[in-house]
């Protein structure tokens, strides 16, 4: 084991010597080794720094944003979510109600004809009917979503158990739509542009909401119906059972009969009463 | 593996050999770590700057080709960009246990312990000295760097530079000395 020299004129031990102590400080760092594997560490991390997309995030190459390289792993992760925070942005800040062009064009692409059994985006509670024969949708039909074209105005015959439904028979709804698109939203078009069906059917688009159906009935609102209906006397009890008077009535000519059929008994004498 | 990895750098005149980056990665990375060692005195940052300044040479592959010495253009990088990080980190950041490792391993460990010590102390004075002094004498200690080469990192003077050299030198003495006599 070594011991530490001293030396021989000032009996100083040699590490205490100030140039030794700057010359051993000095020594440490000019030996300084880096840790094993350094420079396939670097290139493979600039081989993917190389390989990664470079020009989304140029703008960083600002000295002050900076990023240190061996953070550089938790780049993606950071700038997948910067980028799909600005596409929410955009998609929120370009959305509009009116139907767009490219709704136009998807709409162009659906079927022309409906089965009967898919008529079921109309109410058959909705008396809406117009002098054409025509049934107004069951649901509004005002947003630009092209797949809310599904439940276009239908135009139904008098003979609508048997042939299939042809949805708005002389112009295509893309028309329709483009027409639409063309107005501001909420609004029913000028007849002049369009002929009297297609201003029916642009009627029926724009139509406003229905409103909601009543509450169910209640109980007398049901019997009431019922007697109103089929005129039966039953109904008619039944009905007239629901009148409090009327039952209060009922109820103690009910009593009455029941004590002229059955009357009182007569009192129990006691044993000690005869006497 | 370096030549597994070996990325060719596309220079601009194709007449000119062309310059590998893994050449240049296994010929200077140690120097670089040790230049930025000696400013960070962490190993991880260290190697980050090293790393750092390889993505300076691919991003000015272009004046590589014109540079008359490479190894003062990456000296110089390297430096610079640990001055910059110096900046950045804590005192408290650095390896504590670097001055720990640097004594002799066959020493008594009451004896390494205090020569542990001793260098910490030497280094909280190097990083009190004035900072022209401190740079000049940091890189000073490393072997690779001549005086010619130092005063180019440094935009001075070679006699600037030893000027510096003897001026921390002695402005250390002193403050050693007086360290030991309080």
């Amino acid at each position: 084991m070594n011991s530490p020299q001293t030396n021989p004129e000032t009996r100083i031990p040699e590490t205490r010597i100030p140039e030794t102590r700057i010359d051993h400080a000095l020594d440490a760092l000019r030996h300084a080794q880096p840790r094993a594997g350094l420079e396939p560490r670097i290139l493979h991390a600039l081989e993917s720094g190389r390989k990664r997309a470079p020009s989304l995030f140029a703008f960083l190459r600002l000295p002050s944003l900076r990023v240190p390289a061996r953070r550089a792993a938790s780049l993606p992760v950071w700038a997948a979510a910067a980028a799909l925070t600005l596409i929410a942005l955009a998609a929120v800040l370009l959305h509009r109600p009116t139907p767009t062009p490219h709704s136009t064009a998807l709409a162009t692409t659906e079927p022309a004809t409906m089965e009967p059994g898919l008529a079921g985006g109309f109410s058959p509670l909705n008396t809406n009917t117009r002098t054409n024969g025509a049934l107004a949708p069951a649901q509004p039909i005002l947003s630009s979503r092209p797949k809310r074209t599904a439940i276009l105005p239908t135009r139904l015959t008098s003979d609508l158990s048997s042939r299939p439904i042809s949805v708005l028979s002389s112009r295509p709804k893309a028309a329709l739509f483009a027409a639409a698109a063309e107005r501001p939203a909420g609004r029913i078009a000028p007849a002049q542009h369009l002929t009297p069906e297609e201003a029916a059917d642009l009627a029926d688009l724009h139509a406003p909401s229905h409103p909601a159906p009543p509450l169910p009935l209640t109980p007398q609102e049901k019997a009431l119906l019922r007697l109103v209906r089929y005129r039966n006397t039953t109904q008619l009890a039944e009905l007239a059972a629901l009148n409090p008077e009327v039952s209060a009535a009922r109820d103690a000519q009910e009593a009455a009969a029941f004590h002229a059929f059955f009357p009182d008994p007569p009192p129990l004498h006691q044993p000690g009463d005869s006497e | 593996m370096i030549e597994e990895l070996s990325l060719v750098l596309p220079l601009s005149r194709p007449t000119e050999t062309d310059t590998s980056l893994a050449a240049l990665v296994e010929s200077y990375s140690a120097v670089l770590f040790r230049v930025a060692y000696s400013i960070l005195r962490n190993q991880a940052e260290a190697e980050d700057i090293v790393q750092d300044t390889f993505v300076r040479v691919i991003e000015h592959r272009r004046a590589l080709s014109e540079l008359r010495d490479t190894r003062v253009w990456l000296v110089r990088i390297a430096w610079n960009l640990a001055l910059d990080r110096r900046r950045r980190i804590r005192p408290e950041q650095m390896d504590d246990a670097f001055a720990q490792q640097l004594p002799s391993r066959n020493l008594a460990a009451d004896i390494a312990l205090d020569e542990a010590q001793q260098i910490q102390t030497v280094f909280r004075h190097i990083d009190r000295l004035p900072r022209a002094e401190r740079q000049a004498l940091l890189l000073s200690a490393l072997d690779e760097l001549n005086t010619s080469e130092i005063a180019q990192i440094m935009n001075k003077t070679e006699s600037a530079i030893r000027a510096l050299i003897f001026r921390a030198r002695a402005h250390l003495r002193e403050r050693l000395n007086k360290g030991d006599k309080a």
